[in-house]
């Protein structure tokens, strides 16, 4: 998958170039790799913030056991967060500029977010690891719940791999607008806080409260403001069953942002 | 216009992003409930890989290394109510995947299609020893009665001993409502008769574990091939072995004295060598040192080679400050006089051996049948749990 995005950007880079973008009056293409001789002429820094529009599902983490006429539905159990407010940082290293209109950068977009996150179903089930001993079953509860959510606030750490157009995309371009395309992996760690007044204990959740999503970016560039939608580009369809045998999908392991970021410096 | 042309790329991208959705999907499964109900019969096959839980919910089978369910609720199919699951012969054919439940009259199969067929048996055996059968399937997977068609005064000189005749009967099947009986040559004294048990070798010979001992190498109509040889045993009376089973390697035959149960132990096996006249009758608990709470040898549960495997239930009332257990597994090698004892130890759940009905092993696993349903016991972790729970982290 990653290597496909890959392949995506080299197509983009090739296409841009047979179109003449980033010639010199010779007609050829100037090229230039970061130098840390150079550093600060191949580096951007952005503070991004994004308000109520954040919203990642995690990949499967757990099945809750939906018991109907002897017959057990496993219901796909996500880590979802809905971020309320999130701010990011944002270094972004040139890599390679071709031209003055072109470049590709590594972009590390570090973001915290205040969020609420829960481990459930589709349906809305509060997902508990808590053991289904066998009196339970003896009562008719194959599965347990969780009364309330599993806790607050969320980190983000992203590695991308950013194609910049136009404004932006070098340090010496003046145009007025500018485009990015990304694609990489954001690393998500959700919930930070654990749901205390619960007592619920992270040990108790292990392996369900972090994962790394593949996403792609979109940004636009006016002048000091960016505006990104980063969105997950490799979710999985989950096909299930209700109670009555009724097929159902879903979408797991998705990502959604929108985030307005202003560029720190030059 | 080359700008316009840049949408094209957009597109591109997006067809391509939307070709990576993964696909999984979430089958539903089976969830026995009728496990958790009064279990009245566990048989399990180790060697086969199969086993039988029936309990007043229904019969679950299982399959094969997966353990594959199959589940016949009594909702849906009355005709297990019929069955007193505790005076029942359970058969089992690898061959066609079916077992066999034999209950008098009542013969009733259950396969791997979840198919129940059920029959009344309407043959009138009207000779005096009509009780003395025994059922055993061959390697096809066909259901033979060993039994008795003919019964002779064996003459003056005999006193009033009489010749009964070993008839064998084919099943053919619920449509025909009859078995094909063949009548042989084979004979067995008044006064040394009883249950005919027997069980068909590897090749096929259908040995007759009776004094004599019949190996039955083919029989038709008109005519059966048989080897007869006696049997002695050395203070004892040989008449048969029940649940007889054959090392085709050593040519041991191992068998019951009696059929055990809960009220009346196993004291004695027999073994004998097929081709030799001697029986041996070994007391289990004088070879083998029993545990202190014991209530002895309510169960065969399989044999292997020549290793014969027991159940030995314990006292369900043990003194305070004694580690529960639930009972034992007695292994005794025939080869060298060989016990081995292992404890199932009790837990939170299943604190004492009092509901337990019924006890086998498949596996690693033993099965353990209660009132208040089906338990296992790992013999790796040596840990026990629910049936269902287990199923539960099973395919969760």
């Amino acid at each position: 998958m990653k290597l496909r995005v890959l392949v995506l950007l080299l197509f983009f880079s090739f296409g841009f170039h047979q179109h003449g973008f980033s010639q010199n009056s010779e007609g050829s293409t100037s090229v230039y790799f970061l130098s840390f001789k150079h550093f600060k002429s191949s580096f951007r820094k952005e503070l991004g913030f994004s308000f109520l529009s954040h919203y990642a599902v995690s990949p499967v983490m757990a099945e809750y056991n939906l018991v109907a006429s002897g017959v057990s539905y496993p219901q796909p159990v996500f880590n979802r967060l809905f971020g309320v407010f999130a701010m990011t940082y944002e270094p972004q290293f040139r890599l390679m500029e071709l031209g003055s209109n072109m470049s590709i950068s590594l972009d590390l977009p570090i973001t915290g977010a205040l969020s609420t996150v829960d481990l459930r179903t589709r349906s809305g089930i509060s997902y508990s690891t808590e053991e289904v001993t066998a009196n339970d079953i003896s009562t008719g509860i194959y599965a347990k719940e969780r009364s309330s959510s599993l806790g607050a606030l969320n980190s983000e750490l992203g590695a991308l791999l950013s194609l910049n157009l136009f404004q932006g995309s070098t340090i010496e371009n003046t145009n007025g607008a500018g485009l990015s395309f990304s694609a990489g992996v954001n690393y998500i760690t959700a919930p930070l806080m654990m749901n205390f007044l619960e007592g619920y204990q992270r040990s108790d959740y292990q392996g369900m409260l972090s994962w790394a999503s593949v996403v792609s970016r979109l940004g636009l560039r006016f002048g000091r403001v960016s505006m990104y939608y980063m969105i997950g580009v490799n979710p999985t369809r989950v096909i299930y069953f209700g109670d009555m045998g009724n097929e159902k999908r879903t979408l797991s392991n998705t990502y959604n942002r929108f985030s307005i970021s202003f560029r720190l410096g030059r | 216009m080359t700008r316009f042309k840049h949408i094209y790329y957009v597109i591109f991208t997006l067809l391509v992003l939307s070709s990576c959705v993964k696909e999984v999907t979430l089958q539903p499964f089976e969830l026995p409930d009728l496990v958790q109900d009064f279990v009245r019969k566990v048989e399990c096959f180790d060697q086969e890989n199969a086993a039988l839980i029936a309990t007043d919910g229904g019969v679950l089978l299982l399959y094969g290394e997966e353990k594959e369910q199959v589940i016949l609720d009594a909702d849906r199919f009355p005709d297990l109510n019929l069955i007193d699951w505790e005076n029942t012969e359970v058969l089992y054919s690898s061959a066609t995947e079916t077992f066999w439940v034999i209950q008098d009259s009542v013969f009733m199969t259950l396969d791997r299609s979840k198919r129940l067929n059920i029959h009344i048996d309407q043959t009138q055996f009207n000779i005096s020893t009509s009780n003395y059968f025994d059922y055993v399937l061959s390697n096809e997977g066909e259901l033979h009665r060993i039994g008795f068609y003919k019964e002779l005064w064996a003459g003056s000189s005999s006193g009033f001993t009489t010749d009964l005749y070993i008839g064998i009967y084919k099943y053919l099947g619920n449509l025909n409502n009859t078995w094909e009986e063949y009548q042989t040559e084979m004979i067995i004294k008044s006064d040394n008769v009883s249950d005919p048990n027997s069980v068909f070798t590897a090749d096929g010979d259908l040995l007759i574990a009776t004094n004599p001992q019949y190996i039955v190498s083919s029989f038709t109509k008109s005519i059966t091939e048989f080897t007869l040889i006696g049997k002695a045993g050395a203070s004892f009376d040989y008449e048969t072995m029940y649940m007889p089973y054959l090392n085709s390697t050593s040519g041991r035959l191992i068998g019951l004295e009696r059929i055990p149960d809960i009220n009346s132990p196993l004291q004695n096996i027999l073994t004998t060598v097929v081709n030799e006249n001697d029986v041996q009758l070994v007391s289990l608990e004088s070879a083998c040192q029993f545990p202190e709470f014991s209530r002895g040898v309510v169960k065969l549960v399989d044999n292997n080679a020549d290793v014969a495997r027991f159940y030995i239930r314990s006292s369900s009332s043990q003194p305070n400050g004694e580690s529960n257990v639930l009972g034992y597994l007695l292994s005794y090698d025939l080869s060298n006089s060989n016990c081995d004892l292992l404890s199932i130890q009790a837990s939170s759940e299943l604190p004492n051996s009092s509901s337990i009905q019924d006890i086998d092993v498949l596996g690693n696993t033993v099965y353990i049948g209660t009132r208040n349903g089906l338990f296992i016991y790992d013999l790796e972790t040596l840990a026990i749990s629910g049936y269902i729970n287990q199923l539960l982290e099973y395919y969760l």
